[in-house]
């Protein structure tokens, strides 16, 4: 065992291997707040690089409802639960990762999900928590204390990985251009110790091909400068690609991913406690409760969620938000432009991509179409 | 702390593997001298009049991932030869019959045997070292099933799994759900129920459409669909390095199940490939070491019961 750094944890961990961090790592943002479990992104995925045999119930992208929706069934809980309790102490965490405390005859914490926990994507979707309890409920006050949010998963490929230090035969590998952890199609064996040993569950087994197989970040489109499937497809434009600064001593305030991250603080990583240094970052959802957030994302959510409430008054932060999903180019850089009340983004040479109104214009319709004669109102 | 159970069970084990055991007729096996062929057939009578070991088996647990516990106790071996090939016979008690890779949660039994490439060497017992490879004889009852019954394929797991379709295999389902196939956007024609998607064997399929099975498409050994035996010939100098040979060798076998049993002949050529085990000369004395795997338990890869004693003496009778 090696000891490296986990800045999400604030301290050093154990892990198989020496720490590497990438030249840069290429990282996906989530805003919870606006996700509606369409699942476009899911099918956008699926058809692009899982529709074959063996792959029927491997859903690299899923969306799943929380806190009762899961994909592969209770992935989340089964995890936390062989973690046991954990504490955390202010923004260092004091427990143990899924690296630490193993068995003798293990490389990393996990377990093998069921078959048929993959039969059901999203078991026990759209059930919120504080559902009616008695009849009437619905119907008693303004204000009412059921939520329920959703969460879109991808693979994260993580600073240190658990597929790859559970892989005895070092088939998995994470490229030092952009951080995308791939599992060798050549090399794997199938012997599914990454799948045990994913505390996410995105390492899966080809049932037809008897290899495991994994998201690959859509890297032929990373490679031209092009965001992937799942964040292009996104109708609710509630996600964006961005490369990370991974040497912390050399954070750029105007690039999306280290302003998210690292300046604002609003974007946090998933189940940071499991000790993989994940690289998605999620904008909780502001609405639900703090105490399961919290569990879910570490210490910083009410300081995100006190950032996302003060977005309309934040214009640099408005201009990195309203950027999700405007364009499918990787924006290296960003600002905002205080002439125009444009976020706009720019490429690695400084070339314009893209620009973006911050107040979208208002147009007042008139009620009778002079040219049609028809009436354009249904409150006649 | 690992590390030094590690090393202390590594001291323990060349203890047992010095050669002053090499001539103990209780820890031996003696390949005994047939005239004809080798049998593949583990209920032939030949073996009737072989002598038998009885190997202990122990849990490996000196890298992880490994067995906390031992699945399989002991294996029974007996071994011919016929100065032109050797086999094995390898008995052991297993209650489950695990024969299937064909779903995510089920592992296959298996067993290997392994010998070091240059007789005389004496490789280190966990898969040999960069100066003193191994080779190792790899059945598996998956495969075996492969062989018996065809490539196992989804439709052979879930009999009653259905699936809409397949994008690459053109074959798509009607409004009333019955299947039909497209082509140039025009419906083609109705398909029958019989050759859906999912009955499809991938062996069927076109390269293009074998594009849509990766571990296929890279010829990952794994993914094999034109295998002619149930067993694989693989060369390691080290944890980690197992890697199957580029160009098969002449070693083969065959397993049934018997009574809660498994009976699996494994036959190699005594002089083989340049990358496989020779058994020519010095003097009729070889070494070998087995491993069994019982898939019901997750056993698979590393985490695998051993021969516990080290190398075993293995003595080719003249």
């Amino acid at each position: 065992m090696a000891t490296v750094r986990n800045w999400q944890l604030g301290r050093d961990m154990e892990y198989p291997y020496e720490g590497n961090r990438p030249k840069r790592q290429i990282t996906m943002f989530f805003d919870l707040n606006k996700c509606i479990a369409c699942q476009t992104c899911t099918m956008a995925c699926k058809t692009t690089w899982t529709s074959g045999k063996g792959q029927e119930a491997v859903f690299w992208n899923n969306v799943e409802s929380k806190p009762y929706g899961f994909y592969p069934l209770a992935w989340d809980v089964k995890i936390l639960d062989i973690l046991g309790s954990q504490p955390w102490s202010g923004s260092t965490y004091k427990g143990k990762t899924i690296f630490e405390d193993t068995a003798m005859e293990e490389k990393v914490r996990g377990f093998l999900p069921d078959e048929l926990d993959y039969m059901s994507p999203n078991l026990g979707e759209d059930e919120a928590i504080g559902i009616q309890t008695t009849e009437g409920d619905y119907i008693k006050g303004p204000t009412h204390k059921n939520w329920g949010f959703y969460l879109p998963r991808i693979c994260n490929h993580c600073t240190y990985p658990g597929c790859l230090a559970a892989c005895p035969r070092k088939a998995i590998y994470k490229r030092q251009d952009d951080g995308i952890v791939l599992i060798d199609q050549s090399k794997c064996r199938g012997y599914r110790e990454c799948v045990k040993a994913c505390p996410y569950k995105k390492a899966f087994y080809n049932n037809t091909t008897r290899v495991s197989e994994k998201c690959i970040s859509c890297y032929p489109k990373i490679e031209k400068g092009e965001m992937s499937q799942c964040v292009t497809n996104c109708i609710g434009r509630i996600r964006i690609q961005a490369y990370k600064s991974t040497d912390l001593a050399k954070i750029r305030k105007n690039n999306v991913a280290d302003f998210l991250v690292h300046v604002r603080k609003i974007a946090l990583p998933l189940y940071p406690q499991f000790g993989t240094e994940p690289n998605n970052y999620y904008i909780p959802p502001i609405h639900v409760d703090l105490a399961y957030l919290t569990q879910m994302f570490g210490p910083g959510v009410e300081n995100a969620i006190k950032q996302y409430r003060n977005a309309g008054n934040d214009k640099e932060l408005l201009s990195a938000l309203i950027l999700f999903g405007n364009t499918e180019k990787i924006s290296d850089t960003f600002k905002y432009d205080e002439k125009t009340d444009e976020a706009v983004s720019y490429d690695a040479e400084g070339k314009e991509i893209v620009r973006v109104p911050c107040t979208e214009p208002i147009y007042i319709r008139k009620v009778l179409n002079a040219k049609s004669g028809a009436f354009l109102t249904n409150n006649s | 702390m690992k590390i030094f159970v590690g090393i202390a069970a590594m001291c323990l084990m060349a203890s047992f593997a010095t050669p002053s055991l090499a001539h103990d007729d209780t820890a031996e096996i003696k390949s005994k001298a047939i005239t004809g062929e080798v049998p593949l057939d583990p209920n032939s009578d030949v073996w009737n009049d072989a002598k038998y070991l009885i190997v202990g088996m122990g849990p490996q647990n000196l890298v992880a991932p490994g067995l906390a516990k031992g699945t399989v106790s002991s294996v029974k071996v007996k071994s011919v030869h016929n100065g032109k090939d050797i086999a094995f016979l390898l008995e052991w008690y297993d209650p489950t019959e695990d024969d299937t890779e064909t779903m995510m949660n089920k592992f296959s039994d298996a067993v290997a045997m392994m010998f070091p490439v240059k007789p005389g060497t004496e490789p280190t017992y966990m898969m040999g070292d960069p100066d003193n490879p191994v080779e190792i004889i790899y059945w598996k009852a998956a495969w075996q099933k492969d062989i018996d019954k065809g490539y196992q394929d989804v439709r052979d797991a879930y009999p009653n799994y259905n699936y809409d379709t397949y994008p690459m295999l053109n074959n798509m389902i009607d409004a009333r759900g019955n299947p039909i196939e497209v082509k140039d956007g025009e419906i083609y024609k109705p398909v029958a129920p019989e050759d859906r998607a999912i009955n499809t064997p991938i062996g069927k399929y076109t390269d293009a459409q074998k594009g849509y099975l990766p571990g296929l498409a890279v010829n990952n050994p794994r993914s094999r669909i034109d295998r002619t035996k149930p067993v694989e010939e693989l060369n390691a100098i080290g944890f980690g390095t197992l890697t199957t040979e580029a160009v098969e060798g002449h070693a083969n076998g065959k397993g049934i199940r018997s009574f809660g049993y498994w009976k699996i002949v494994l036959t190699h050529p005594l002089k083989g490939e340049v990358q496989d085990a020779s058994f020519i000369g010095n003097n009729g004395h070889f070494m070998t070491a087995i491993a069994v795997w019982d898939g019901d338990k997750g056993n698979r890869g590393g985490r695998k019961n051993f021969s516990n004693g080290g190398w075993i003496p293995l003595w080719l009778e003249p």
